[in-house]
């Protein structure tokens, strides 16, 4: 009888575990995406999985069920997927209802992404939203999550990678990726500025003849007069402007951290109005 | 008409005025002479050969009436060749023995300088700054860096100046606003506060030189400011021996165009800098008048040295006191070109590395 029961534990368990890592990672609720596009999305997603062994998912929804967007991301993915089986990972959501998106992170996705700010997820999205382009704006996001968890990786000898609660500094590979992508610009335009101030600087020195355009070392010391100074007030004009709310934390009670939609303090959250 | 040639009263040599010293310098026996000294011993020299002179102009091919018009014929009191001049020269060199040679008669009355700024350069001096000028020069058309750059002709130059002295009446009248801005609620509230500001007054200008002769690049003589007229002496004509030397020939009512622009554009901003504490100025109206101004004419030393290549005359010009050197030669454009894209990719490249050392250190 024992050994039966085992058994049946057994298979339990080794059937949750398949049908686990069967779990697609995309659940397009609300047909955002083109079925290419989800299909391409669910690979992205699988091949991260695989790779670092980080749960990314992402839902989209036109029916919140009444809960805030954090909250349902939250407790979409404590259904979808249990803590115990995915302890590492992210639930993306689009809550179109709502007109909301919220990342609620799990395990190290919390350490990884949560103290990132809210800040850093939406100048990700930002290109993308006001277009509406969800899929661009997903692989954007798959783009920076990957980034990012390779900088919490350990690189193991057979080549596979070990996530970390600490960030690694980047290899030099890496470094001048990332400075392409930030500061190459900005260098090129300091270095452009430069180039210019150095070519005028040289042209100078060649002392090429030209008309001076005043006489101010001909002026006598001391001898500007004033007889009259006056500074009379006409009028002031006013003018209104309306604050611009911080577009990343969209004021909509999408920003909470530590489950606080009921979650139970096992999630971390940040998130933003569509 | 007479000329005016300063001998030495040693060896009969001509004699050079010595700006720094300023004496006559004979450079064959080593003598130098005070001007009045020799000014003395000429018109005794002059005074014995009264009676002895005679007639020379031996002109065959006639001048056309223009020619006439410009140019004059004088001898050289020291040799007797004839000196071939335009009507603005004042002071040459005799081409046949190389005396230099005056001629007061040249200044027209109210051009005769009231002072004069001698040459405190000297000739080797300016011949060193034009060769030392190629050195490290970087956007020189290659056409200047192959071989030696020949001087084809140096000359030592007093340039007619007309040296204004004004007061500058100035009524201006400016739009300035004033902005602040505080948070009030949900909003941000811009207050602009406009005013007319007022600022009338005067401002003195004294000794503003405007070159006075066509003979040279306005461009030129004004870059080689400024001057310093406190170590002006009186001019007599003796000073001008050695050097060649224009009279004004334009006049100063035309100078005074240029005079008033640089002017005006002075008194416009040193009359703006009186206006502060707003955040945006603009000039509504100007009204600039020029009182009480005199004009003196002057002579200001310049070396002026040309140089010829492939078929095209550059002109150097060294200002006779302070040593300022300018010139019209062009710059390369290519080189100017090259400059800025080598220097934008150098320190792109450079910035690029160090952001990416630093990066990987996570220094940033």
């Amino acid at each position: 009888m024992k050994r039966i029961v085992c058994l049946a534990l057994l298979l339990l368990l080794v059937l949750g575990v398949v049908n686990g890592a069967q779990l697609p990672h995309v659940s397009d609720m609300a047909g955002t995406f083109s079925a290419q596009e989800e299909r391409t999305l669910e690979s992205r997603l699988e091949q991260l999985y695989e790779k670092y062994r980080f749960d990314l998912n992402i839902v989209t929804t036109n029916n919140s069920q009444g809960k805030s967007a954090a909250r349902f991301s939250e407790d979409y993915y404590i259904t979808r997927k249990p803590m115990v089986d995915y302890p590492n990972g992210i639930m993306f959501s689009f809550n179109f209802d709502l007109r909301e998106y919220d990342e609620a992170s799990r395990g190290l996705g919390r350490t990884i992404f949560e103290n990132a700010g809210e800040d850093e997820l939406y100048n990700v999205l930002k290109p993308y939203l006001p277009s509406e382009n969800y899929f661009q704006a997903m692989q954007a996001y798959i783009d920076y999550v990957e980034r990012r968890l390779n900088r919490y990786s350990i690189v193991n000898d057979d080549g596979s990678f070990t996530l970390s609660g600490v960030e690694r500094k980047p290899t030099l590979t890496e470094a001048a990726s990332e400075i392409v992508q930030q500061y190459l610009l900005i260098i090129a335009g300091v270095g452009l500025a430069i180039g210019v101030g150095v070519a005028f600087l040289l042209k100078g020195k060649l002392q090429i003849a030209k008309p001076q355009q005043n006489a101010a070392q001909y002026t006598s010391y001391n001898s500007l007069r004033l007889r009259d100074s006056s500074d009379i007030f006409l009028y002031q004009t006013v003018t209104r402007t309306r604050i611009q709310e911080n577009k990343s934390s969209g004021g909509g009670g999408a920003r909470f951290n530590g489950g606080g939609g009921g979650g139970g303090g096992s999630h971390g959250h940040r998130g933003g109005r569509l | 008409m007479p000329t005016l040639t300063y001998k030495c009263p040693s060896c009969a040599a001509p004699l050079i005025y010595e700006g720094r010293e300023q004496v006559l310098q004979c450079n064959s026996c080593g003598n130098s002479f005070p001007v009045e000294t020799v000014r003395q011993v000429s018109e005794i020299e002059q005074q014995d050969q009264q009676g002895s002179q005679t007639s020379w102009d031996m002109q065959d091919k006639p001048f056309t009436p223009e020619e006439m018009e410009r140019t004059k014929t004088y001898s050289c009191s020291s040799c007797g060749a004839e000196l071939l001049t335009d009507d603005t020269t004042v002071a040459t060199n005799c081409a046949f023995c190389g005396s230099p040679s005056i001629i007061p008669a040249q200044f027209t009355p109210g051009t005769r300088p009231d002072i004069i700024i001698p040459f405190l350069v000297k000739k080797q001096e300016a011949e060193d700054k034009f060769h030392g000028y190629f050195r490290g020069k970087k956007l020189l058309p290659n056409l200047f860096l192959q071989g030696r750059n020949q001087i084809d002709e140096i000359r030592q130059l007093y340039v007619p100046y007309w040296l204004f002295t004004c007061e500058a009446d100035a009524n201006m009248t400016y739009n300035a606003t004033r902005v602040s801005t505080m948070r009030s609620g949900q909003y941000m509230v811009t207050t602009t506060q406009h005013f007319l500001v007022r600022r009338a007054g005067t401002l003195a200008f004294r000794d503003l030189p405007i070159d006075a002769s066509d003979q040279v690049d306005n461009d030129i003589t004004e870059t080689l400011e400024p001057y310093d007229t406190a170590s002006a002496i009186d001019f007599v004509p003796e000073t001008l021996s050695g050097a060649m030397a224009n009279r004004a020939n334009v006049s100063p009512e035309a100078c005074k165009q240029r005079a008033d622009q640089r002017i005006s554009n002075t008194t416009e901003n040193l009359f703006r800098r009186t206006v502060s504490g707003y955040n945006s100025v603009t000039t509504r109206s100007a009204n600039i008048r020029i009182d009480d101004g005199t004009s003196v004419p002057v002579l200001f030393p310049i070396w002026l040295i040309t140089t010829s290549r492939e078929s095209k005359t550059y002109t150097f010009a060294i200002n006779g006191q302070t040593g300022e050197l300018t010139t019209n030669i062009p710059y390369s454009k290519g080189k100017f070109l090259g400059w800025i894209v080598g220097v934008a990719a150098g320190v792109t490249a450079a910035g690029f590395v160090a952001a990416t050392v630093l990066r990987s250190m996570g220094v940033i």
